[in-house]
């Protein structure tokens, strides 16, 4: 029996294990100063939840995580569509780490730098700082005599940024590549810094939140190749309230740097000829898509008509997820989610790894362009999982199969009134009907 | 008059923790008074108080110690950024601390399988052992533990929680019930099966 099993005595804790974790906590109190009463924020959504059309995913709603619970308006902006990120949540949110991720891809960034030495130091002064990662890529940050280099890796490619040179006044992109990655120098003393492509006028852009650290900001995977200038805001603090914003023009961006491919896609190809997959290369290719690693190896998965002509089709490699909103004849909306705990939501229950955002639709041109309608899209890892139901008491039995792991579970209306104080679980089954696991969708 | 015993009721995880001298007569849920107030040196406090019991928690959880290393600053960082949701049990943070640390464990087995299963290119089929702690280690001992660890997480569950809780932790069924807001019936079923499906599991692994 288990009380057989020996368990290591307890040690002494080491004072220099003490004082290195102690040094730590001190300076992550410093920099997250500000979230202890966060249970006594008012939960945002249910009763009264003002929607405004436009980009359409908003932000998914399981366990314990943050999430957002609008969708942002054409007509209207947003009156706040920056996502609060504070740092500590920015690590998170980018599975931010200390030096390089892997040995192999450092030293896939060093040879990269030898292939094209030009305007830099020698890449072996250069010291790994910090690496981040957002839907496969990552991005090694390097402290050298220079300035900051950036480098972006994915599975197949790499990408190299000239030295930042030293932080100057607010924020200046140095590294910009064609698969979506922003980076720059910042003046330390701002806290947070947000990036986004500027407002058309007629579509809301989505700010997307950067990692800051140490007079550099870095946000991977975020935007398209910028045409017309980048928007940036930075604040001292970590609130968004406290942004300044501006926008840089086209002219002082650096070039886009287009990544080189350094190693072999081993990653599977999987059939996307069916209409599922030809949905979904359409949305990778679409005007307002973000350009995803290995595009031949993602898995088309649900598909739901929504109302009208909207719908969504939902594509997934790995523990990514991809969601392709169609709304009328509009360009599609690709929402990439990574599965670590911030923009999504998640949470692991008999072993069906779980991952869920929120899909508005039925939007009331009568209502301010509004919606409370929400298709609940997500992914499950258990091979098993067959369908899923969203249930509370007093609410409709909603049922969506899932397909190639992921489901798109539309009806889930927030302003029914028997969600008042009612707990909506999302449970999983198997195809013979027996349930594998449930788990809490946070309002 | 005799000398004058300050009221403190002290768990038995916080005696176990790092010593507790009874001049340090403030409890954890003084201190979270003071830690939802923004206090960091009573957050500091703390830290000096469950550093060591998270550390060795930390190790039993994972079999490593600079994984060990790495969880014991994170742990303290998440505990302050959601010091809004602590669950004292008998005044004492521990348990809680104890979830923080198993919760931060699973996000980190989380990014690395992704990492796999997207570029196993990327990362060495053979990861380099830190000299540092192979030396330190009995590696029988860190085999035996490593065992352990791998049958744990094939265990259901509710069952998985109350073993790493209760078990790795060394929290009383009582207190991890509070934990878990289920009774310590409950708790004690679940360590119960907990044990004899470990038992089997950790047979078949020998037996492998």
């Amino acid at each position: 029996m288990i009380e057989h099993i020996e368990l290591p005595p307890e040690r002494e804790l080491p004072e220099q294990v003490k004082a290195a974790a102690r040094n730590r906590l001190v300076t992550g109190m410093l920099d997250n100063p500000g979230r202890a009463n966060r249970a006594m924020i008012p939960l945002a959504i249910a009763a009264a939840v003002v929607v405004l059309a436009g980009f359409a995913v908003g932000a998914a709603v399981l366990g314990g995580t943050g999430g957002h619970t609008s969708a942002s308006g054409s007509q209207t902006l947003d009156t706040d569509p920056y996502r609060q990120l504070p740092p500590e949540d920015a690590y998170a949110a980018y599975n931010t780490m200390m030096g390089a991720p892997t040995p192999d891809m450092g030293n896939r960034c060093i040879a990269q730098a030898h292939r094209e030495p030009a305007g830099r130091p020698a890449p072996e002064q250069w010291q790994p700082l910090l690496s981040a990662m957002a839907h496969g890529e990552v991005v090694i940050v390097y402290r050298t005599s220079a300035g900051p280099v950036f480098c972006q890796v994915t599975p197949t490619t790499v990408a190299l940024s000239q030295p930042g040179g030293p932080a100057t006044a607010t924020a200046r992109p140095t590294f910009i590549t064609a698969s979506g990655t922003v980076a720059g120098t910042i003046d330390p003393k701002f806290q947070a810094a947000w990036v986004r492509q500027p407002f058309t006028g007629e579509q809301l852009t989505v700010s997307t939140p950067a990692l800051v650290r140490d007079g550099i900001f870095l946000v991977p995977d975020a935007i398209q190749v910028p045409t017309d200038g980048l928007h940036l805001g930075v604040a001292p603090t970590q609130s968004a309230a406290d942004m300044r914003s501006f926008t840089v023009p086209q002219s002082e961006l650096p070039s886009v740097v287009q990544p080189t491919t350094d190693a072999p896609d081993n990653l599977p190809v999987v059939d996307q000829s069916g209409p599922a997959g030809q949905r979904m290369t359409a949305c990778f290719h679409g005007p307002n898509s973000i350009p995803v690693i290995s595009p031949k190896s993602w898995m088309p998965g649900a598909y739901q008509r929504l109302d009208g002509a909207d719908s969504v089709q939902v594509a997934s490699i790995g523990d990514i997820i991809a969601i392709c909103t169609q709304r009328g004849s509009a360009p599609i909306d690709l929402e990439l989610v990574d599965l670590n705990g911030y923009f999504d939501t998640s949470t692991i229950e008999s072993n069906a790894l779980i991952t869920a955002n929120s899909v508005f639709y039925d939007f009331q041109p009568d209502q301010g362009g509004s919606s409370h309608q929400v298709s609940i899209v997500g992914l499950l890892l258990s091979t098993q999982a067959a369908s899923v139901r969203l249930t509370w008491p007093g609410g409709p039995n909603l049922v969506a199969t899932v397909a190639n792991g992921s489901y798109a579970l539309p009806g889930y209306d927030l302003n029914d009134p028997s969600l008042h104080g009612a707990q909506p679980r999302i449970s999983v089954y198997d195809a013979h009907g027996a349930l594998l696991g449930s788990y809490e969708v946070k309002q | 008059m005799g000398d004058h015993k300050p009221d403190v009721t002290v768990s038995r995880q916080m005696a176990q923790g790092e010593r507790w001298r009874p001049e340090d007569a403030r409890s954890d849920a003084e201190l979270w008074q003071l830690i939802t107030l923004d206090d960091h040196g009573a957050f500091t406090e703390l830290f000096e108080r469950h550093a060591r019991a998270i550390w060795n928690y930390a190790y039993r959880l994972t079999a490593s110690w600079a994984a060990a290393d790495d969880l014991l600053a994170e742990a303290f960082l998440v505990a302050w950024r959601r010091r809004g949701d602590v669950r004292l049990v008998r005044e004492s943070a521990l348990p809680w601390l104890y979830t923080v640390t198993n919760n931060l464990r699973r996000d980190e087995g989380r990014r690395k399988r992704r990492f796999l299963r997207l570029a196993p290119r990327l990362i060495g089929a053979d990861v380099e052992p830190d000299p540092a702690e192979a030396i330190a280690e009995d590696s029988a001992t860190r085999q035996r533990l490593a065992i352990v660890v791998a049958g744990i997480s094939r265990l259901p569950k509710s069952e998985r929680e109350a073993v790493r809780v209760c078990v790795l932790g060394g929290v009383s069924t009582s207190d991890a019930a509070a934990l878990f807001g289920i009774s310590e019936v409950s708790v004690r079923a679940r360590v119960s099966r907990a044990r004899a499906h470990l038992h089997k599991i950790l047979e078949e692994q020998l037996d492998d």
